[in-house]
C-alpha cells in the first residue's frame, strides 16, 4: 500500500530484495524504485546548493534518471548475495522503527543515496577551492586557512644542539602568550591536549559555553600563538614559523598542564573530568 | 628574534594532494549532512535485542560483515562495513570498520586498494573488540588473501615500531600536524559512529542474566521472542512479511 507520505510501496521492496535488482523487477516496481531514486539523488544535490555551481542543472539532468542503477552499483560489494547484504542493513533498519516501515526503508534508502551523490561529485566534478596551496580551503578568517598550513613544509633543526635551542626557545614563547589567552582559549587548549573533544559536556559546562562558541575560541587561541610567532620572527620563511608555533604549542601544553587549576571553577569540574 | 639553525626538508606536495582529495569529500559529505533530513522517521519505539543470529560461522580472519544498524534510527548514518581480523572468542570478536570516504584520512587509515565503494579505506586507528550480536549474520564479502596478508604485516609492522615501506606509506593518509586541522572533528565523529552501533550490545553483553531472544520495551517490561514466533522476520528475499 502507497501511504500518503511515501512514494513508494512495501510491495516494491520485496520483491527488488528477492530479484535482486531494479532491472530484473517488473516495469511498475523498477518503475517506482527509479522515481524514488532520481528524487532522492535531486534532493540531495539541491542541499548542496552554491557548492556545485554551473554544474548543477546538467548533474541533476544526466545523473538523477540513472540514480537507482548508481546505488544498486555502489552499495554492493560483489555481485552475488552476499555482496547485496545493504539490503539486510536496509530491512533490519525499518524492522526497528513502529510504524511506517515503507518510510523507514525509503528514509534508509535515501542515506544511501547520499553516498551517491558524495560519489558522484568526487568523481566528476573538480572541487571548486583546493587549486593551490595558498588558497583558503574552508570556514572563516580563524580556521588554517590552506593546505600548507595543515601540512606545511617539514622543518628539521640542524643538530641536537639546535633541538634544544628551539624547543628552549618555544619555552620563551609559550611563557610569552600564556597571559594573552582567555580562560575560555586556555581550558579548550588544555582540554584538547588530554584528548578530550570540544562538545564534551564537562568542558563546556566549565566554561560556560556552547560548542561552537568553544571551538571558535579554541581556534582564536591557536591563532593568536601562530600570530605571536610571525611577529616575533618576521624575516623567517613561513615553514619555519609554522614549525615554531608548533613547538610552541607544545610548550604551552606543558605549561597549561601545570597551572589548569588556577582557573575559575576548575577543582570543581576537574573531579568530573 | 633569530630562530636557531634548522634545513626545510623537502615538501609534502604529495600528501597535500591526498588531503586535498579527503578535504573535497569531507566538505561535501558535510553539505549533505547539515540541512535535516526531512524523511528521516523518529526514533523506534522500542528498543529490541533481536535474538543471536548465527554469524559466528561467518566470523573468520578476512570477513567482510556489516553492524547492525544504530537502535537511534534518527542518527543519520549508513551501514557501517566492518573488518574481522580474529576468530571469535567468548562471543567477541575484533573488528576494524571501514570508512565512509574514498581516501584515507590520517596515517592510521589504510586505503585497500579494492574498488569497492564501501571496502575503499580502512579505519586501523578505530579497531574494536565487539560482541558478535553487534553483527548482521552472514559474510558480505572476504578480504582477499594477498590484501589480508599486506593488512596484517601492516598491522605487526605498527606494534613493532616498524616504518611502514614506501609502498605502504602511500597507501595512509596525510599526517595530523596542525592542531585546528579539521580530521580532528572527524576522528570523534567516526568514533561516536562506532559507539552507537556498539553500545545496546555492550549493554546486552554485559547483562549475561538477560537471554538474548528477550525484546526490551520502554517502560521496563519485557517480552520473549518466543511470543513473536507468529510475527518472524522474513528471510533474504522473501516475499512475506512479518506476521504474514
Amino acid at each position: 500500500m502507497n501511504t500518503g507520505d511515501t512514494i513508494t510501496t512495501e510491495a516494491a521492496w520485496r520483491a527488488w530484495k528477492k530479484a535482486c535488482a531494479a532491472g530484473l523487477c517488473d516495469d511498475a516496481t523498477a518503475g517506482m524504485l527509479r522515481a524514488f531514486g532520481a528524487s532522492r539523488f535531486r534532493a540531495a544535490l539541491r542541499r548542496l546548493g552554491h557548492t556545485i555551481g554551473h554544474y548543477g542543472v546538467e548533474l541533476q539532468v544526466a545523473e538523477a534518471a540513472d540514480a537507482w542503477h548508481l546505488l544498486e552499483t555502489q552499495a554492493r560489494v560483489g555481485a552475488n548475495r552476499a555482496g547485496k547484504r545493504y539490503k539486510d542493513w536496509l530491512f533490519e533498519r525499518a524492522d526497528r522503527t513502529g510504524d511506517g516501515w515503507t518510510a523507514a526503508v525509503e528514509a534508509g534508502a535515501s542515506l544511501l543515496m547520499r553516498d551517491v551523490v558524495r560519489e558522484t561529485l568526487r568523481r566528476n566534478y573538480a572541487p571548486a577551492f583546493m587549486t593551490s596551496l595558498q588558497r583558503p580551503i574552508a570556514g572563516d578568517d580563524v580556521q588554517p586557512s590552506a593546505l600548507e598550513d595543515l601540512l606545511p613544509d617539514p622543518v628539521d633543526p640542524c643538530d641536537a644542539l639546535s633541538e634544544r635551542e628551539w624547543r628552549a626557545l618555544a619555552d620563551q614563547h609559550a611563557a610569552a602568550v600564556y597571559p594573552g589567552l582567555s580562560s575560555r582559549q586556555r581550558i579548550a587548549m588544555w582540554g584538547r591536549s588530554q584528548g578530550l573533544a570540544l562538545d564534551d559536556p564537562r568542558l563546556l559546562d566549565w566554561t560556560q559555553s556552547s560548542k561552537s562558541l568553544l571551538y571558535k575560541q579554541y581556534l582564536v587561541g591557536v591563532k593568536f600563538v601562530a600570530s605571536h610567532i610571525a611577529r616575533s620572527h618576521p624575516d623567517e620563511p613561513a615553514a619555519a614559523q609554522r614549525h615554531m608555533a608548533l613547538y610552541t604549542l607544545a610548550a604551552l601544553e606543558k605549561i597549561l598542564s601545570e597551572k589548569i587549576f588556577v582557573e575559575k571553577r576548575a577543582t570543581r569540574f576537574l573531579k568530573k573530568i | 628574534m633569530n630562530m636557531p639553525p634548522y634545513r626545510i626538508r623537502g615538501s609534502e606536495e604529495n600528501a597535500r594532494k591526498r588531503l586535498a582529495a579527503w578535504l573535497t569529500e569531507r566538505r561535501i559529505d558535510q553539505r549533505l549532512h547539515e540541512t535535516t533530513d526531512p524523511h528521516q522517521p523518529p526514533p523506534a519505539s522500542a528498543l529490541r535485542y533481536e535474538r543471536s543470529a548465527p554469524v559466528r560461522e561467518a566470523c573468520v580472519p578476512g570477513a567482510v560483515m556489516i553492524l547492525r544498524p544504530a537502535s537511534d534510527v534518527s542518527a543519520a548514518w549508513g551501514p557501517v562495513y566492518v573488518l574481522i581480523i580474529n576468530h571469535p572468542h567468548d562471543g567477541r570478536v575484533n573488528g576494524i570498520p571501514f570508512s565512509r570516504y574514498a581516501t584515507p584520512a590520517v596515517p592510521g587509515e589504510w586505503a585497500t586498494g579494492l574498488a569497492l565503494n564501501p571496502l575503499r579505506v580502512l579505519c586501523l586507528w578505530n579497531q574494536r573488540s565487539m560482541p558478535i550480536s553487534a553483527l548482521l549474520p552472514g559474510r558480505a564479502k572476504t578480504l582477499p588473501p594477498k590484501r589480508m596478508a599486506e593488512l596484517t604485516r601492516l598491522i605487526q609492522g605498527g606494534f613493532a615500531g616498524h616504518e611502514p615501506t614506501a609502498t605502504t606509506h602511500r597507501r595512509l593518509g596525510p599526517p595530523l600536524i596542525h592542531p585546528a586541522d579539521p580530521r580532528y572533528d572527524y576522528l570523534i565523529e567516526e568514533r561516536k559512529r562506532l559507539d552507537d552501533h556498539l553500545a545496546d550490545h555492550e549493554k546486552a553483553a554485559q547483562n549475561p542474566g538477560r537471554p538474548p531472544g528477550l525484546i526490551m520495551l520502554e517502560g521496563g517490561g519485557e517480552r520473549a521472542e518466543w511470543l513473536l514466533a507468529a510475527e518472524g522476520r522474513p528471510r533474504y528475499g522473501s516475499d512475506h512479511p512479518p506476521g504474514a
